[in-house]
């Protein structure tokens, strides 16, 4: 029998109001004893004030108590709210008194672990839930919704399922092999000997997953506070962009190279998103003076951060962009400052240094078209089918996606199929463990028996 | 006869053979007492041995010591390797057997064993004593007979489980002969509880014709031993005479270099063959087994355990595929001395005139005489979820099980685990550590996690899937993986040691020869391969499609003499190995994952209950698992990877408190 745990739901800190949940077998009747009632008075899902007191009937607050009984609470037990006013120091108490009574201070997560316990949340709602806490954009918040709604979870068990059943056509010929008569299967319905359909199931796996792997950096960064950083030579413009970008003077700008040395970070609010813009020291090999060295280290950390790079080019020349170290998933923008002073302006999209975005700080030329260039970049495509998917999930994924292209090129090489075989369990228990579910080796032979008629 | 062993085994099938030898070999005298001693070793459905996954069991009990892979080999009388060009981990060699001869040569093996003595009769009682009112001296002074080979440890009997409140003390006999032993190996197969039925007619039994066991069970359930039921079938077998060959393809036997023994090449490829056929059903037989599923004793609610998913019976395929009307049939001989045939594929529980009318319609079989109808089992089954890893009971103390007692079917399945029972029963005799077949160490280590850690409801066979290390545990590498565990227990005489070593060096050495030898870009070219920079053999079997064959003509003289010299399984491996490094490499490192949680041991008497941030579920779990290892622990279904955590974190402050008390 599990335990009655008690925590804090609020932060600490001082507001108008905050709340202690209890969750257990011992939940009401813990709160009862605290507001000095009989458990039969609180009723399900109603909320009821009461006085709080402790175990010498020292009043404590006046509270609201809400109590959800198991199976239809959060977290599938007896579930109390109980809402204080918010001082930490109410807060503490009620908690110990709770403690007093028998409770044990939840650890970390332990609600939502109950939650998953009890099959009240499946383990994509769970990380669902932690990107619908941190979302940081409405996107980000829409992303997380629909996850939380199940719908990863879904896709995710479409892929299980798909490598289920493309395994267990693999493997189903391994362990019946036919020449005992030991199957009744057709011909192509088994996968092992037949490389090419083999390579369409394998492809068509691929196409699950690529896409929740490659839209992850864009996605991810919506579910927090999306970093746009600028980067380029000294006196190429950077703070007067970013000034622009902002509307207002919050860099100070002058025509002196390498008067940016710290880095500057302002938020920036963009049809719905919320971001951070950084401008950052300008890069050179031969940096004057150690303060500017330092400015040029920290705005290569700042890169590394970045979600989005606006690479500037003084007046379009791509000479004049020292090079970026992109990381894997990092978008660029490039963007050709000062062309007022051009005579042919250029006229790109800034997909690449050949054709970069054409603003002018001074005019206010392009800048319009940079912001809504850089809310298209993190916006567009957020349409329905996209998913967003946490860290752990992520790099699942890639292992997974990982393993299935290595089972291509296995296949291409000509490799056995019990070898093939390998890559797609590396990817099935992959996929398993984001769902929790058991590893390859049951999955499959029950397919396996399922789906062939086999057996002497 | 004495009155007192040190092992004694109950039951001569298949797991009780390999239990007798193993604990013989280790030196204890050893009882085997069986219903019938002309029924040693006797193969109650088909005569077929091996292919996948079981041919690599066989493999490893042979490379163990154990009897099965030499008597097959010579009592086989077609072989065939399957999965060739499947891949390297996948290949098996199947065989069929002359059913006589196999029982015959098992039971001269036993006749012909050191320590090993055989016994006819019913064991109904299993002798216990409780650990808290044991006289010491009966302790103390166990075992019978002083073992001649292992290094003795003289040791007070206690209990392995903290949960042993009896020990064994031996068993008695219908007859009511009281033979004690300390140790006792029950391999009752499909005889504990027994049960036989042909379509509408039940009788008790354990094999057509034998009778069942039924006082024994009685008397383990008092003792507080829980069994579930389990069901299995068997098809008809036919007067050869009556049976049309001319109209059946064909299947011949293959010569092969070496069958499933790594010790002995086979004599002559292989000795006398016999051919085996294949016919099909026809739509007329569906319609046969449609009109009268209800009257087979699976569907008419006669039998409550479940049978086996992986072997249905023609009426369950019948039911569960429709649409399926060709199902193929093969046709066994029985052996050599004899025109019985066996159906492989007819599996069922039908009543005799059915089984008559299906066969009626059967390209060939259609005024087949039946000898022996088919039939289906049910079984009483201990779950082996309540034994340890060394397959000792969790309740009674020198207690071990092996076999379709554990839930598993097949011979193969059955000889692993009595040969681990035995050894395990023996080597605990003596104070000394169970085997240490753990997953990675191959099929039979993979068999015994899983039925202890997970348990059965429906019976249990080995499949190449459920072996996850299966690139580095395969059929021609069983010596090398196994032969210095078992060289370590006891369990391999003097020239076996040898000729493992034998082959070990061999592998070596060609392995650095391989590798020592460069070939030039034009020799590269020469063989068929991207020219590039210069390599070694060794490095060049890693080209796609290239084999030793192929490069042997771009080879230097030295190097063909030398790979001509060798053992063929020393040369196979060398080359898989070679081929395959890049997958072997990842499947040893996945090993070593696992190690590192198997390194992770929980103590037998650990309270999982102690645990606060485990969840119920998993509670409930591993105390009725009682994992030995945190990884073992990680297998049990439902327990998640925060459970783990949970179990890892209360373990290493459990470990802290023990440290500081000593």
């Amino acid at each position: 029998m599990a335990d009655t745990i008690v925590a804090p739901a609020t932060p600490p800190g001082i507001s108008a109001l905050a709340m202690v949940r209890l969750s257990g077998p011992r939940a009401v009747e813990m709160v009862a004893e605290l507001s000095g009632l009989s458990r039969k008075e609180f009723e399900d899902r109603h909320a009821r004030l009461v006085e709080l007191r402790d175990q010498e009937g020292e009043l404590i607050d006046q509270a609201m108590v809400t109590v959800y009984l198991g199976p239809r609470s959060y977290t599938g037990e007896d579930l109390v709210e109980i809402t204080l006013h918010g001082n930490p120091l109410l807060v503490e108490l009620v908690v110990e008194e709770c403690i007093a009574r028998g409770a044990r201070l939840a650890e970390p997560g332990e609600f939502t672990r109950r939650a998953l316990l009890r099959g009240k949340l499946s383990p994509d709602q769970v990380e669902a839930l932690g990107q619908v806490i941190t979302a940081r954009t409405r996107h980000g918040l829409r992303l997380a919704r629909r996850n939380l709604a199940g719908k990863l979870g879904e896709k995710l068990s479409q892929i299980r399922q798909e490598l289920v059943e493309t395994l267990a056509a693999v493997e189903v010929v391994f362990d019946y092999p036919g020449e005992a008569a030991d199957v009744s299967y057709q011909e192509g319905e088994t996968l092992a000997d037949e490389p090419e359909l083999l390579g369409e199931r394998i492809e068509r796996l691929i196409g699950l997953i690529q896409p929740l792997v490659e839209d992850y950096p864009r996605l991810s960064a919506l579910s927090r506070e999306p970093r746009v950083v600028i980067w380029g030579a000294p006196n190429a413009g950077k703070s007067s962009l970013f000034n622009a970008l902002l509307g207002r003077e919050r860099a100070l700008v002058s025509p002196a190279p390498g008067t940016t040395r710290d880095y500057l970070e302002a938020p920036l609010e963009l049809a719905g998103l919320r971001l951070s813009v950084v401008d950052t020291a300008g890069i050179r090999e031969q940096a004057g003076e150690e303060v500017e060295e330092k400015g040029i280290r920290l705005a290569e950390k700042q890169l590394g951060e970045a979600d989005l790079i606006l690479a500037i080019l003084e007046r379009g020349e791509p000479a004049s962009l020292p090079p970026i170290p992109v990381e894997e998933g990092q978008a660029v923008i490039y963007v050709a400052t000062k062309v007022d002073l051009m005579e042919k302006v250029p006229q790109g999209e800034g997909s690449s240094p050949e054709a970069p975005l054409a603003t002018s700080s001074l005019t206010g030329l392009g800048i319009e078209e940079l912001r809504q260039r850089i809310a298209r970049h993190f916006t567009s495509e957020v349409g329905e089918d996209r998913l967003l998917v946490s860290r752990r999930q992520y790099e699942s994924l890639r292992r997974a996606l990982a393993a299935l292209e290595q089972a291509r090129e296995g296949l291409r090489r000509g490799v056995e199929p019990d070898l093939v075989a390998l890559d797609l369990r590396a990817a099935l228990e992959e996929v398993s463990g984001l769902l929790e579910l058991p590893g390859a080796s049951e999955a499959v032979i029950a397919e396996m028996l399922r789906g062939f008629c086999v057996g002497k | 006869m004495w009155q007192r062993y040190d092992v004694i085994v109950v039951g001569g099938g298949h797991a009780g053979c390999e239990a007798a030898l193993a604990a013989a070999r280790l030196g204890m005298e050893t009882l085997l007492i069986t219903l019938q001693l002309d029924a040693i070793a006797r193969m109650s459905c088909n005569p077929s041995m091996g292919g996948p996954a079981k041919g690599h069991l066989i493999r490893e009990i042979d490379a163990l010591g154990g009897a099965m892979g030499e008597i097959t080999d010579r009592a086989a009388v077609n072989f065939r390797m399957l999965n060739t060009g499947r891949g390297p981990a996948v290949q098996a060699l199947r065989s069929q057997s002359d059913r006589a001869r196999y029982s015959l040569l098992m039971k001269q093996r036993l006749e012909q064993t050191p320590h090993l003595s055989l016994y006819q009769g019913e064991v109904v009682e299993l002798l216990v004593g409780e650990f808290e009112t044991a006289p010491e001296e009966e302790l103390a002074e166990r075992p019978g007979r002083s073992p001649r080979s292992l290094p003795w440890q003289k040791q007070r009997e206690r209990p392995t489980h903290f949960r042993q409140p009896l020990y064994v003390r031996g068993v008695r006999l219908s007859t009511g002969e009281v033979i004690l032993a300390p140790r006792v190996v029950l391999c009752t197969g499909t005889f504990l509880g027994g049960r036989l039925f042909i379509g509408e007619t039940t009788l008790p039994g354990g094999r057509m014709g034998e009778p069942a066991s039924m006082a024994l069970e009685e008397n383990l359930r008092k003792l507080g031993l829980r069994f579930i039921r389990l069901k299995t079938g068997t098809s008809p077998r036919l007067d050869g005479r009556t049976v049309d060959f001319s109209r059946l393809e064909v299947q011949l036997s293959r010569p092969y270099r070496y069958g499933f023994s790594s010790f002995k090449p086979l004599e002559g490829g292989g000795g006398l063959q016999l051919p085996c056929w294949i016919t099909r059903t026809r739509p007329e037989t569906i319609a046969v087994l449609r009109k009268n599923l209800e009257r087979s004793a699976l569907f008419a609610g006669l039998i409550a355990g479940p049978g086996p998913r992986y072997c249905p019976s023609i009426e369950d395929k019948v039911k569960r595929f429709p649409q399926n009307l060709h199902h193929p049939i093969f046709v066994e001989p029985d052996g050599l001395a004899t025109t019985e045939i066996y159906l492989q594929g007819l599996s069922t529980s039908l009543p005799l005139e059915v089984q008559y009318q299906m066969l009626a319609t059967i390209p060939g079989l259609e005024r087949a005489h039946i000898v022996r109808p088919g039939y289906a089992v049910e079984y009483s089954v201990h779950n082996p979820i309540h034994l340890t890893r060394a397959l000792e009971s969790e309740l009674v103390a020198g207690l071990f099980m092996a076999g379709n007692l554990c839930g598993t079917t097949g011979y193969e399945e059955a000889g692993a685990q009595g040969l681990v029972a035995g050894a395990n029963a023996a080597l605990t005799l003596a104070g000394r550590e169970p085997l240490p077949l753990t997953r990675e160490t191959g099929y039979i280590g993979t068999l015994i996690d899983d039925l202890t850690t997970k348990g059965v409801t429906d019976p249990y066979r080995m499949f190449t899937a459920r072996c996850e290390f299966r690139l580095l545990c395969r059929f021609d590498n069983a010596l090398t993986r196994l032969s210095e565990i078992a060289h370590r227990a006891g369990l391999l005489p003097e020239a076996k040691w040898r000729r493992a070593r034998e082959v070990l060096s061999q592998v070596e050495e060609l392995r650095e020869a391989l590798g020592r030898e460069r070939l030039s870009r034009e020799q590269l070219a020469q063989a068929g391969l991207p020219a590039g920079e210069p390599r070694s053999v060794l490095e060049a079997l890693q080209f796609p499609a290239t084999t030793l064959e192929r490069l042997r003509p771009v080879m230097s003289e030295e190097l063909l003499y030398l790979m001509d010299s060798l053992d063929p399984l020393a040369v196979e491996q060398v080359e898989i190995e070679a081929r395959y490094r890049g997958y072997l490499e990842r499947q040893l490192r996945e090993v070593e994952q696992l190690r590192e949680s198997e390194a992770v041991r929980i103590p037998p008497d650990f309270d999982f209950d102690q645990v606060e941030s485990l969840s119920a579920e998993a509670k409930e779990k591993l105390s009725k698992v009682r994992p030995e290892t945190l990884g073992q622990a990680g297998r049990i279904p439902g327990v998640d990877p925060a459970d783990l955590q949970a179990l890892l974190f209360a373990l290493s402050r459990g470990r802290g408190r023990g440290a500081r008390r000593s």
